[in-house]
């Protein structure tokens, strides 16, 4: 059987709890072996942001969680280009090290996948 | 490192043609060997005049005809679309390596 | 083929369910294997023995029920999102100190180990989103 798995975020910070719903398919699926990437577009790069301050609303923050990732081996995080600069960011305004991707090569990692979860 | 083209990702879109961001989120992400399924309330898309123009012409383009029928657009529907039923919905599901929802 | 289904929709007043529902049987009427159909968010809802359907409506989880009993249909419920709505079995009944359960027979929680375990189980995951 083939399972690289692509999970894709692509909600904003405390809009729904589709993003926390996503990262707990992601360690699951780690605590399982398979081959996992995670992949934010649209308004979901400002879940990496550093600045959420979760509690002023009493919100529950995934912060802690995405910095954990590396230590479930879930390494491979993508984040796209276009979507960083709509909102002013670059890398060193994130929370966990990803891989900036182009539009193109955005696609090109979802044609490599098995199987996609997209919430 | 593009492979064999073959059938390769199926998308299923169920929003209709309002939720502009969704369409857009696929149409960037399809290349040649995907195909685009419309279910649910994104039949719609099928008579809205200006979708057509955003999908590349090299896509196979689907409708769910329960959700057509349903919603009494099959006079409608422009030609680019192909209109199949619950099986061919499978066996599409089938022929293609894998399917994204986009919701 | 082996199908396994990831359906993450609320069944009030949307069809996702519903379209998910005709497309296992198609699936199965096709002589494919359907190795679970995993409910996750608030479709977690759908698994509680509370709900009311009107009169003039569908009960999709009803339809679901039967489906299941006469394939032998895996219907696996995320606890976590089952237990945030209120949808409990025996044994989280008295974990969280609830004086009833309200799980439908025929439905089973259980965690995102079983959604990984369909990913690695089947060679296709559709989803029914909403």
């Amino acid at each position: 059987m083939h399972y690289n798995t692509l999970l894709i975020f692509r909600n904003g910070p405390f809009e729904n709890n589709k993003n926390r719903d996503c990262l707990d398919i992601a360690l699951a699926c780690s605590a399982f072996d398979i081959p996992i990437s995670l992949l934010f577009i649209g308004d979901a790069v400002l879940q990496l942001t550093r600045d959420l301050e979760s509690q002023i609303i009493a919100q529950k923050n995934i912060a802690n969680t995405l910095r954990a990732l590396e230590m479930y081996d879930i390494d491979k995080i993508y984040v796209s280009a276009a979507d960083l600069s709509r909102f002013n960011l670059d890398e060193s305004s994130l929370i966990v090290s990803c891989n900036i991707l182009e539009q193109a090569d955005i696609a090109l990692l979802i044609r490599r996948q098995d199987k996609v979860i997209n919430l | 490192m593009m492979e064999l083209l073959e059938y390769e990702t199926l998308h299923i879109i169920n929003k209709n043609p309002g939720n502009t961001q969704i369409y857009a989120d696929c149409i960037q992400n399809l290349l040649e060997g995907d195909a685009v399924l419309l279910i649910e309330a994104a039949v719609y898309a099928s008579c809205d005049k200006t979708m057509a123009l955003y999908f590349p012409k090299y896509i196979p383009l689907y409708t769910l005809k329960a959700d057509v029928d349903a919603r009494g657009i099959s006079q409608r529907m422009s030609d680019e679309y192909s209109s199949i039923d619950d099986d061919e919905f499978v066996k599409l599901c089938c022929l293609y390596r894998k399917s994204i929802s986009w919701f | 083929m082996i199908f396994s289904l990831l359906i993450y929709a609320s069944n009030n007043f949307t069809q996702t369910e519903q379209t998910a529902l005709r497309f296992t049987r198609s699936a199965l009427r096709q002589g494919h294997s359907v190795h679970r159909v995993f409910f996750y968010g608030e479709s977690a809802s759908s698994a509680s023995s509370l709900r009311v359907t009107m009169r003039d409506e569908t009960d999709v989880t009803e339809q679901w029920l039967t489906l299941a009993a006469a394939e032998q249909l895996d219907m696996v419920v995320c606890i976590a999102a089952a237990v945030r709505r209120g949808v409990i079995d025996k044994q989280e009944a008295k974990r969280h100190k609830k004086d009833t359960a309200n799980l439908l027979a025929g439905f089973t929680l259980s965690g995102l180990g079983q959604l990984a375990d369909a990913i690695i189980h089947s060679d296709r995951l559709v989803t029914f989103g909403n």
